[in-house]
């Protein structure tokens, strides 16, 4: 079947800045750098994009479009937008950009997302304050940031799928040592020092039943992208193109302020299933057909969470991936390749997306898996969820 | 401006159910149409999109759906009070309603998911006023 590659959407170019704790360097600076290394990546000059998209909670403070749009000299925009809160967004600003690939309307998209959190600690935290409700009826009780949110979620989940204490434990610590011997493999991690299963029993408990080893990190860092036509990527240095073979969004039909509490599965994540439903229609391409997943992993629980949703086993069934002899410990399906937000760096999935660039691309250094040519990102927790499908192409 | 968090915070949607707790009773928004309960507050029931629903009172007894122990102090203000306990209870009354509280008078070892539970109004680690916290019946 012959295609035209004009209407082929890749992600051309990839842009990421040095992810930190703290970063010397404003996060405008590291923004910036990431836009022209991604733009470059691509083969492209500034004057080759015509489109702008990014997400809406973060970015309209810490980099808005305008700023970008002045500073490269983007004088032609036919389109620009801001999309839902963090990863999601992030995602659904690539599922756009692609669709303006398909449909001729672009030729272009530049997306980018760009985190400070790792110099203004408390940041995660106050992200919630904005919510009165929850200052007025969660706060009181001393329910006030995330692990809490997500320890509630682990102990729900265990109990609703049969799984003991100690079987929750073994589980959560073998994706935090996994992740951590991805990270070790990728020289733009924050966290490369080894982990044992030890080291995670011993780490500090936080929310039980989350340690401090099933914590994301805090970082400084920023990502950006050029989504374009397979035809103008061929242009590019690359061998390898990362091609849009499908995208999936689906919100929860709740609001910001209640989606961490009020699911009407909760805690299964229902709206992920029905991304990633429609991400591999699209793609016309089943679950099984994919060779790794990049899953947002704000907490270890968080993986299991989404996993469940994703089509590659049942309700409660995303552990057994991880026991021996699971999928992901044979490398039938790899787990966030990169160290996810676990062990590389908190840039709310934003690094999923270069990650399994990379991969596909065949340009993941030492973390390269033997395998690579599909895989999905599987991106969460707000209101909404969204899913991208990426697959090698010449 | 950086405004502490905290009980201080409140908004207007949310004053109905502050006023009920100050009176040692709960009350969430019940759809006059078809008759199902929704937390947080929306200017519609999300249910079936009636704008009519009302504050309705519901019993003050629940289930306990989960809970965790937290042991990290996420602000300076929480640093004498950890370890507390963090609950999402569903009170019998309002099916897919999830109350964040807390339980009391009950070892954190002799909780038991899905156990009953009964409402109690004291005020809470990080609270001021007396608000709804949760103790197993009897």
């Amino acid at each position: 079947m012959s295609r035209n590659a004009d209407r082929v959407p890749v992600i051309a170019g990839i842009g990421e800045s040095r992810f930190s704790r703290r970063s010397a360097s404003p996060l405008r600076d590291l923004q910036s750098a990431a836009i022209a290394d991604a733009i470059s990546d691509a083969g492209l000059s500034p004057e080759g994009i015509d489109a702008v998209y990014t997400e809406s909670a973060l970015m309209p403070n810490l980099y808005p479009i305008d700023v970008a749009e002045a500073a490269f000299g983007l004088g032609s925009l036919r389109r620009r937008g801001y999309f839902s809160s963090v990863g999601p967004g992030v995602a659904l600003a690539v599922i756009t950009a692609m669709e303006g690939i398909r449909a001729g309307d672009i030729s272009a998209a530049l997306v980018y997302f760009g985190m400070d959190w790792g110099s203004r600690g408390s940041s995660a935290y106050d992200f919630h304050r904005k919510y009165e409700s929850k200052s007025a009826v969660e706060h009181p009780y001393g329910f006030y940031a995330q692990p809490t949110y997500f320890a509630l979620m682990a102990r729900r989940y265990a109990h609703e799928h049969g799984i003991t204490a100690d079987e929750l434990t073994q589980v959560l610590g073998q994706i935090a040592v996994r992740q951590r011997a991805s990270a070790a493999l990728n020289d733009n991690a924050q966290q490369q020092d080894p982990m044992t299963f030890e080291d995670y029993l011993t780490s500090r408990m936080i929310s039980d039943p989350l340690r401090r080893d099933d914590c994301c990190l805090l970082s400084d860092g920023a990502v950006a992208l050029v989504v374009a036509s397979l035809a103008r990527a061929r242009d590019s240095r690359h061998r390898y193109h990362a091609e849009l073979l499908g995208g999936g969004h689906a919100s929860t039909g709740m609001t910001e302020e209640s989606c961490m509490t009020q699911g009407v599965a909760y805690p299964a994540l229902p709206a992920a299933k029905v991304s990633a439903e429609r991400a591999f229609a699209e793609a016309k391409i089943k679950p099984d057909d994919l060779s790794f997943v990049e899953v947002y992993d704000c907490f270890t629980i968080s993986v299991l969470l989404q996993l469940d949703q994703l089509g590659v086993c049942g309700p409660g069934e995303s552990r057994y991936l991880f026991a021996a002899g699971g999928a992901a410990g044979s490398g039938q399906l790899a787990v966030n390749t990169h160290g996810g937000l676990l062990s590389q760096a908190y840039i709310l999935g934003a690094n999923h997306i270069t990650e399994a660039v990379k991969q596909v691309r065949g340009e993941a250094g030492r973390g390269q898996l033997a395998s690579a040519e599909i895989g999905a990102v599987q991106l969460a927790p707000s209101a909404d969820h969204a899913t991208l499908i990426l697959a090698r192409a010449t | 401006m950086s405004a502490s968090p905290g009980p201080r915070d409140t908004s207007a949607i949310i004053e109905p159910y502050l006023a009920a707790i100050a009176e040692r009773r709960i009350v969430l928004p019940h759809c006059d149409a078809c008759g199902s309960f929704h937390w947080y507050p929306l200017p519609r029931c999300p249910g079936c999109g009636s704008a009519g629903w009302s504050w309705r009172e519901v019993r003050p007894q629940a289930r306990l759906l989960t809970w965790t122990m937290v042991a990290h102090a996420f602000s300076p203000d929480l640093a004498g009070k950890v370890p507390y306990l963090v609950a999402l209870v569903e009170p019998v009354d309002a099916p897919g309603v999830h109350l964040v509280t807390t339980v009391v008078d009950c070892r954190a070892d002799e909780l038991v998911i899905d156990m009953p539970l009964v409402a109690d109004f004291r005020v809470p680690v990080w609270g001021e006023a007396a608000m709804p916290v949760f103790r197993p019946p009897g």
